[in-house]
């Protein structure tokens, strides 16, 4: 097979799962030669990916015997030979020329959004300390902008500071997640009655369209999809309300779902296939004009997903700890 | 001690140890081609002698992929196609149940279903019997209608009930009989000669009961810590650990043997497979019946989901292979319990049944599986007969639901 061959992808596969598979593809047709060391890094950049998928499909050749640890650090392709530290291109994993990581410009709203989606990642892992001066560096900004941006995130409680003024985030813990879905239990239905009456007849026909199309798919969706869905009946389905403090706080509580995205990257979407029925349920009732019972479905799904949720978080405590930023360093307490 | 070859002289007069002429199990579904079965699990049950049995028997090539718990959970819960049988605990089942890494099981399929006890059925062994808090085999044990696990009984179970135990902790040296409480542990009198279990689902659970018995620290339940609970086990042991108090917090079974083996007067946490181990190496280690009662566990066997056709009806061979008796009397004399012990009596000499199952004393030379005596004649396991053992259980190994904070304070905790 030569490198300029597509390899077939199923475009609804975990990340992880088409990494492996173009790696191991770079493999067998020796684009990737014996002894070539593969870190974690670079791959996720050739990829324009975090590095946790990265390590979860350099993990499974490892445990198939495609690949061998390295050191301690990376992999290397089985062969004879010294290792080779060539740099990898996008053609060696069977990825066009011209993938390059992202080059948006540094924007303070970019800053945000990357940030609370780096820290709300970490969350699950333990307790971090943020340090300014590194968060700074990394954005390439003043600690002015930093320092605004924390505190706003303080004001919304995703950050603290503890008795000696540093910043601290997390543990996220089965007792948060309990509180915020209690929380949104009862706003969400409340949101849902206020909305949906008032929102067009073809949105909801899309999301319902989308729903079946996904639940007729199977166990295979894409993280993606799901995160769609998860959208579709917990933002877009409200978003017609006109209460906008509502709207906020419904946002807000919504915190305890990064256990779930963390879960469905590691574990693909699989498990996620009641959650998406129970779904149905809700937008039966809701294209029936029947709001009130819809409201109660979805406060129902609601306290059934916590129970998920915080089963899902036990199982974290055995996932491999993602690399983040050097701005984070784990605490001990 | 007795040798290799007592070991096997003895098996010419128990026909029963000859697996090949005793299996009661169906014939095999995999006479087509050699097939390979990896089955994932810890020390405790991947031995060598019941690879040999079990491959002779079913023909098949068994691959034991033997990990320390918490790297074997690691891999249940993310890489379910790397194995094909899960051999591991109830209390796992929480962390690795909801990732779908494994399937329900068809009881119709086990056929010795009925004959396995009540104890994982119901959580209690007799009806007089009160149930342990924590990680109780018969609250995971069914597949509910909405996929989840629960004790309300259904045709399909997450895990077929196996090896088990009431554990405590272990000493070594002429000091045995004189400690009888969890308390010791955390006694300064042994500072610096204690070995305590890393795995906090198991580890917590020790410095829990020996706190308890010490009266330094009382929690609501010790099979549903809240995180101030949590908080005050960790620095408690965090304390103890700056204090030197620990020798060797270990994560796997042979850590804890090389930690016990080369001293004299250490007492610790140890799993029975660990203790016999020892006692056939001669090192005079004794299991503790603690006043305050046992820490049990239960293990069993789960399907890979990825399981179909003949892999699947080979995985169902295994699972019924290991309640046929031979695996259990195995187990037997490691000191562990079988889900259905009669099927293992079948399996041990009457004077083993005694021993082990009954907790009397020793009628003749007690031999580990592989023929190397562990017992002498006189001497008992301690704490009585396999329901007395049991029903003095007051807290299974446990996944709390704050398990993910636990984790994480117990290890920052260790590692100072």
């Amino acid at each position: 097979m030569s490198s300029s061959e597509a390899i077939p992808i199923d475009p609804s596969a975990p990340r992880y799962a088409v990494i492996e598979k173009l790696v191991e593809a770079a493999i067998e047709r020796g684009t990737l030669p014996a002894r070539t060391v593969l870190m974690e890094g670079p791959i996720a950049k050739l990829f324009g990916t975090s590095r946790t998928p990265v390590r979860v499909a350099l993990n499974s050749l490892c445990d198939r015997g495609l690949l061998l640890r390295f050191e301690g650090r990376g992999f290397v392709v089985p062969g004879d030979g010294d290792p080779v530290r060539a740099p990898l291109t996008g053609p060696m994993l069977g990825l066009p020329e011209d993938v390059s990581p992202d080059p948006a410009p540094v924007t303070s709203q970019r800053i945000a959004r990357d940030f609370e989606t780096v820290l709300v990642h970490a969350l699950p892992f333990g307790r971090f300390g943020v340090n300014e001066q590194a968060m700074a560096d990394h954005y390439n900004v003043s600690r002015t902008v930093v320092r605004e941006l924390l505190s706003r995130l303080q004001d919304r409680g995703l950050i603290n500071k503890n008795r000696r003024s540093h910043w601290v985030i997390g543990p996220l813990t089965a007792r948060e997640v309990a509180q915020y879905f209690a929380i949104r239990s009862k706003l969400e239905p409340l949101a849902l009655e206020d909305s949906a009456p008032r929102l067009p007849a073809r949105d909801i026909k899309d999301m319902w369209g989308r729903l079946q199309t996904a639940l007729d798919q199977g166990d295979d969706l894409s993280s993606d999809t799901l995160e769609e869905l998860e959208s579709d009946m917990h933002v877009r389905l409200l978003a017609g309300s006109n209460n906008s403090h509502l709207l906020r706080m419904v946002h807000q509580s919504q915190l305890a779902l990064v256990v779930n995205r963390v879960f469905a990257s590691f574990i693909g979407t699989g498990p996620f296939k009641n959650s998406l029925r129970e779904h149905a349920i809700v937008f039966e009732f809701i294209m029936r004009g029947a709001y009130e019972m819809a409201a109660q479905a979805l406060e129902e799904h609601l306290n059934l997903a916590a129970r998920r949720t915080r089963q899902r978080l036990m199982t974290l405590s055995v996932f491999p700890e993602p690399e983040f930023p050097r701005y984070l360093v784990k605490r001990a307490s | 001690m007795a040798t290799k070859a007592d070991r096997q002289a003895d098996s010419r007069d128990n026909p029963s140890r000859a697996p090949g002429e005793t299996a009661s199990h169906p014939a095999p579904a995999v006479g087509r081609g050699k097939l390979t079965l990896r089955v994932l699990g810890t020390s405790v049950t991947q031995i060598p002698p019941l690879k040999h049995a079990a491959e002779r028997d079913l023909g098949l090539t068994l691959e034991f992929i033997t990990l320390d718990g918490t790297e074997a959970q690691r891999r249940g819960a993310l890489a379910p196609h790397s194995f094909d049988v899960y051999d591991q605990w109830f209390h796992d089942l929480d962390l690795i149940w909801p990732t779908g890494s494994i399937r329900g099981i068809d009881i119709g399929r086990i056929t010795r279903w009925d004959q396995i006890n009540d104890l994982p059925k119901t959580g209690r062994l007799s009806p007089s019997s009160t149930s342990a808090s924590g990680g109780d085999p018969s609250k995971r044990l069914f597949v509910q209608l909405d996929g989840s696990l629960g004790g309300t009984p259904s045709d399909r179970i997450s895990m077929v009930p196996t090896v088990h135990n009431a554990d405590s902790f272990a000493v070594v040296g002429d000091q045995a009989g004189k400690i009888n409480s969890w308390g010791s542990l955390l006694d300064p009198k042994w500072s610096g000669n204690v070995i305590l279990q890393r795995d906090a689902a198991i580890g917590c659970l020790d410095m829990l009961l020996a706190l308890k018995a010490r009266d330094e620290l009382h929690v609501g339940d010790m099979g549903d810590l809240t995180l101030e609970e949590i908080d005050a086990v960790t620095e408690k042991l965090a304390g103890y650990c700056s204090m030197g108090q620990f020798r060797r917090i270990w994560a796997d079974e042979a850590e804890a043997i090389a930690a016990l083996r080369g001293g004299i007067d250490l007492i610790g946490s140890l799993w029975w497979s660990g203790a016999v181990k020892l006692r056939r190496l001669g090192v005079p280690v004794s299991m503790v019946t603690p006043v305050e009662g046992f820490r049990g566990w239960f293990g069993g066997m789960a399907l890979s989901t990825h399981l179909r056709g003949r892999e699947l009806d080979a995985a169902y061979d295994y699972l019924n292979w290991w309640l046929d008796g031979y695996a259990g009397a195995a187990m037997a004399r490691q000191g562990s319990y079988m889900s259905n012990p009669e099927a293992v009596r079948q399996h041990l000499t009457k004077a083993e049944w005694d021993f082990w199952y009954e907790g009397k004393p020793a009628g003749g030379p007690i031999t580990d599986w592989d023929g190397y005596t562990v017992y002498d004649v006189g001497e008992s396991r301690g704490g009585g007969s396999y329901q007395q053992r049991i029903d003095k259980i007051v807290v299974w190994d446990a996944v709390i639901e704050e398990h993910n904070y636990l984790v994480r304070r117990w290890e920052n905790a260790i590692s100072g």
